[in-house]
């Protein structure tokens, strides 16, 4: 065997490797999408194996009786309007943190970060009266105002250790330049920075995609739940009896957040390169 | 070249660590990078006193009164939240097992989760995006979801586990959510497993970061591809492990929702953590008061930690390689 | 030097958008997005919010608003239904606006509404100790004078109507009603030739019968916590009397009484002898339960009636083949049936239109609503005078018992207690079963904390 096709032996069985690997790993969260195909009787009978006969029926009547259209754009809106926020309050911070030095830099830095020790739970009452004195108690505005509030110290977190990493000379000669803070921040650090936005944005987005506790509280209606408050009434529920339909509920949100991964996934892959400077 | 501003050499000082300039230098600093500071630091803030200062003092003041939750009254006590946290043994118990989920996610994230980044970012294998999602899949599943799921696999009787043990001859499988010597293991693999695509998504973006030539110079210079991981990738992803630590620790410590859809703290208090003992002490046991002491003992112990970790390995994030 | 920012400049590669360009793309996105929110939200919500009465309601109609623990889709479409039809029969003088909350949040979200700025004038609440917490915080009003006007005990079933009275005076109305009975696979019994056991030593042969033949007993699944209590209730108060539990939740025994110990130990006995399907604390109620029993591989099951959601079909067939027997004399006491009610409705003391939410409680417990429950949602309804011809038999004959029962008979520890001490005996009780704690040491825990709240659960 040439050298050549050895090497490629061994990536083979490495990927093989690696493969069944991962789909030990990716099982249990296969096991959702494949319960969701069968029928009830086939789930209480084999509950693990493959299905013989595939149906769409739990998918159907999932949408129709959860109203899963509402709850969708709910989600989508909540997560794309609390992560935009989240990144807006944290890119300046992320910014200063990495390239100034100044008195109670580390302070002011632990102190946002505060935010990721406390636990949801303890702040639901304090909240509460904070958006009711606000006025925006069940209301999307408030929701995601609190998601941005809350979300912004992990994409800080995130942002502040990649732009700390980077090299200076760019922006260095930029500032000989002239070139003001806005303007190295806008051409230069952002676009250097487009994995961490990327990464940032995207664990922000998913952390609210799955959240519940604070949708729970801080609305009242129906119409403006998310998915994962309106899939309750099918999942862990003693009143009722089905495992095919929470399985489709959960596909079904699960779905959106595997797709964005994948956009983000090959944004990252696309040539973000770091030799722009040379 | 000096058009206009003055150069202060702000970017050079931030590398030398020079942090003991006058005061009065660096509020000269401040008002000329003002836009910054305004929105850096001063919008930040201000967001962060409304939403999060406020529940953080508010919890402090809770935790010296003793509150049902629905009365009126709402009874000062002074320390005795504390006193009574001290002799009770459960809370001992949830926060030592909230240490043994802080070790065990640790090994996900820190040894696991950088491995497989790195295995799967390498040339040794094909298919590396489509096997990342693999492993990213846990991380878009809701806890709920998670728990659902689980609770089939980990049944003795047909579970996956349980089959697996059939084939070997045994009767059935170990009952591992269901024993308290294995439950809380258990709970520490489930989350360790669904938290795993998260500190990896961040390596592999710390990867793609690093410059192809520091590998290829290592090459050059006959490194073996263990040595360039020690040497070159390492080095270069220091950052990346602090904010991996740091969410992964700060994590671990609050962690809630898997123990509150798996086992309920049980068998009895064996899966206990601080997080879940936390909530049902204030919601179902309705004592908010002791729960916000809890809440205030995990919310030290979390700056404890960051203060100290942020401080000595921080260094490296806050002060730029490079 | 101008060569260095012109150097970046340069488009990244051929056919791609710049990194810069793409970057400035997102930001305006995602900026526009943000910044178009308030004006966004503030008509979405206009058209969809349902509370605060803020929908059309016809002038001169009162708005009351109903918070409602949402548990199935069934139940709330069911819910909707009441609410619609009321509506349409009171146009034009009372209007209802409801709101649900899951049941799983429902707990920890109550007391932030009824506390809030907008308490709801009707609201769910559990009965027992729940409910004198609720009257004792002050949310819950009296309602002795709509149970005369509206002659609620002429309609309701004894066991409701006593549920609802504590303390000299009615609190809430009951409209959905349980029975906890022990449910058995009638094919294994007739496999074995069992009998239906009638009292404690012969439920042990039967038992040990089924024991012998790979079958157990009883299935238990206790992940949640919550599942077992039914079981060592049953025990204590067929054992011991009504009385003595009266007396223990009274706190007049205290619970680290022998008879409480002794039914602890008892509970651990019967998880020893293997009488509980393995795998107790691990086998959630909600899914993985049934699986088994769909298997046949337990032939018993000591649950609420509320279990029968997972033995009917939507059409109302039996997916087993089940019946039930009441749970077995033990000693000399007189066995008794738990009758419990699963959902109540309560008016809120602070409500200024209680006579509107009164008519609404009687529309509640009307025939038609309760026959209309029973249909979409199931058994039992506390409604005396509503028929179950729809259902299989064995299910009227539970029915039947319920509604002609001279009176409420008891309930389980985590309705007849608030939380402070019921969820300590559960977490306490799963010990038990799983080993780690005796039966000494559950009911001392279970003691302390009644000592600290006080008798009747905080």
């Amino acid at each position: 065997m040439t050298v050549i096709h050895r090497r490629r032996l061994a990536r083979l069985v490495a990927t093989a490797f690696v493969l069944v690997f991962a789909a030990a790993f990716a099982y249990p969260a296969l096991l959702t999408l494949i319960t969701s195909l069968k029928s009830e009787n086939a789930v209480i009978d084999t509950p693990l194996a493959l299905p013989t006969h595939v149906t769409l029926t739990a998918y159907a009547t999932t949408w129709r009786v959860l109203n899963f259209g509402n709850l969708l754009e709910n989600s989508l809106f909540y997560a794309t309007a609390g992560a935009a926020i989240g990144f807006v309050i944290a890119v300046y911070p992320a910014y200063a943190f990495s390239r100034f030095r100044f008195v109670g830099a580390r302070a002011i830095f632990i102190l946002l970060l505060t935010t990721l020790m406390l636990p949801q739970q303890t702040a639901l009452i304090p909240l509460y009266h904070a958006l009711t004195w606000l006025g925006l108690l069940n209301t999307r505005l408030g929701l995601v105002i609190i998601h941005g509030a809350w979300g912004m110290p992990l994409q800080l977190l995130v942002l502040t250790g990649f732009l700390t990493n980077q090299p200076r000379e760019v922006e260095e000669a930029a500032r000989v330049d002239g070139a003001t803070d806005l303007q190295v921040l806008r051409h230069i650090v952002l676009p250097l920075a487009a994995p961490a936005m990327v990464v940032g944005f995207l664990l922000n987005f998913i952390g609210i995609w799955k959240e519940f506790i604070f949708a729970v509280t801080f609305l009242n209606s129906d119409s403006l739940y998310p998915l994962t408050i309106g899939i309750l009434k099918f999942t862990a529920n003693q009143y009722f009896a089905s495992f095919t339909l929470p399985a489709a509920a959960v596909v079904i949100s699960q779905l959106p957040l595997i797709a964005l991964f994948l956009l983000a996934s090959r944004w990252l892959v696309s040539g973000i390169y770091t030799g722009a400077f040379k | 070249m000096q058009v206009g501003l003055s150069r202060e050499p702000v970017l050079h000082a931030a590398e030398e660590g020079d942090r003991r300039r006058p005061l009065w230098k660096q509020l000269e600093e401040i008002r000329r990078h003002r836009l910054v500071f305004g929105f850096g630091i001063v919008l930040p803030l201000a967001v962060y006193l409304v939403f999060v200062g406020y529940p953080i003092s508010y919890t402090f003041y809770l935790s010296f009164q003793q509150w049902n939750g629905f009365s009126n009254v709402v009874k000062f006590v002074g320390l005795a939240n504390y006193r009574h946290l001290i002799n009770d043994s459960n809370f001992w118990l949830s926060f030592s097992n909230t240490v043994k989920w802080i070790i065990g996610t640790l090994f996900f994230t820190d040894v696991l989760a950088f491995i497989l980044a790195v295995v799967l970012r390498s040339k040794s294998i094909y298919f590396g995006a489509v096997l990342r999602a693999f492993f990213f899949l846990p991380v878009t599943m809701s806890l709920i979801a998670i728990g659902l799921m689980f609770s089939f696999i980990l049944t003795p009787a047909f579970g996956g586990v349980g089959l697996i043990a059939q084939a070997l001859g045994f009767p059935r499988g170990p009952d591992l959510l269901g024993q308290p010597a294995t439950a809380l293991y258990t709970l520490i693999g489930v989350f360790g497993w669904s938290y795993l695509g998260i500190p990896l998504v961040l390596f592999d973006a710390g990867l793609t970061q690093i410059p192809e030539e520091l590998n290829e110079a290592a090459r050059l210079e006959g490194a073996t591809p263990l040595q360039q991981l020690r040497f070159v990738t390492l080095p270069m992803l220091r950052p990346t492990f602090v904010v991996v630590t740091v969410l992964a620790v700060l994590e671990a410590i609050r962690t809630f929702d898997l123990v509150y859809a798996m086992t309920g703290g049980g068998p009895g208090h064996s899966s206990d953590t601080l997080g879940y003992y936390m909530w049902i002490q204030s919601f179902d046991e309705r004592h908010f008061g002791y729960g916000a002491a809890i809440s205030t003992v995990m919310l030290l112990l979390s700056s404890l930690f960051a203060m100290v970790y942020v401080r000595r390995a921080g260094r490296a994030a806050l002060e730029g390689g490079g | 030097m101008k060569g260095h920012l012109a150097h970046f400049h340069r488009k990244a590669r051929p056919g791609q958008l710049s990194r810069r360009e793409l970057i400035r793309r997102a930001s305006i996105t995602g900026l526009s997005v943000a910044a178009a929110t308030p004006s966004l939200s503030r008509v979405a919500d206009a058209a969809t919010t349902e509370n605060k009465g803020a929908q059309a309601s016809p002038t001169g109609a009162v708005t009351i608003s109903l918070l409602d623990r949402s548990t199935s889709p069934k139940y709330d479409s069911y819910a909707k239904w009441l609410v619609d039809t009321f509506n349409h029969q009171h146009q034009g003088s009372i209007h209802v606006a409801l709101n649900m909350i899951p049941d799983a949040d429902y707990h920890q979200k109550v007391s932030l509404v009824l506390k809030g700025d907008n308490p709801p004038d009707v609201f769910f609440s559990w009965e027992g100790g729940w409910a004198k917490f609720m009257v004792d915080s002050g949310f819950s009003a009296p309602l002795d004078e709509y149970y005369q006007k509206y002659q609620w005990p002429h309609k309701l079933n004894a066991a409701a109507l006593q549920l609802a009275t504590f303390g000299g005076h009615q609190w809430f109305v009951p409209f959905y009603m349980a029975a906890s009975v022990v449910w058995y696979n009638i094919d294994l019994f007739q496999k074995y030739n069992l009998e239906v056991p009638k009292t404690w030593p012969q439920l042990t042969h039967v038992a040990e019968v089924l024991k012998s033949h790979g079958v157990a007993p009883f299935l238990l699944a206790d992940q949640l916590q919550w599942e077992a209590q039914f079981l060592w209730t049953a025990y204590f108060v067929n054992k011991y009397g009504v009385q003595a539990y009266e007396d223990l939740l009274a706190h007049k025994i205290a619970w680290t009484d022998p008879r409480v110990v002794d039914t602890f130990a008892e509970m651990k006995r019967m998880a020893t002898k293997g009488w509980f399907l393995n795998g107790i604390n691990s086998m959630d109620f909600d899914s993985t339960a049934i699986i088994f029993w769909k298997r046949q591989q337990a032939a018993m099951w000591y649950q609420g009636s509320f279990i029968l959601a997972k033995f009917l079909s939507p059409d109302d067939k039996l997916l087993y083949p089940v019946d039930w027997f009441p749970f077995p004399q033990i000693g000399s006491m007189e066995a008794s049936i738990e009758m419990f009610a699963e959902n109540t409705w309560m008016i809120n003391k602070k409500s200024a239109h209680k006579a509107q939410a009164a008519e609404l409680l009687d529309f509640l417990i009307s025939r038609e609503a309760q026959a209309r429950m029973v249909d979409e949602v199931g058994p039992f309804p506390a409604n005396r005078f509503v028929t179950l011809t729809s259902l299989p038999p064995m299910v009227q004959r539970l029915g039947s018992t319920i509604a002609e029962h001279h009176g409420y008979t008891w309930m389980h520890v985590d309705h007849a207690l608030g939380p402070a001490i019921a969820h300590p005996f559960l977490v306490e009780l799963q010990g038990v079963l799983a080993g780690t704690v005796t039966p000494e040491a559950a009911a001392k825990r279970t003691e302390e904390a009644a000592k600290a709240t006080g008798a009747g659960g905080q």
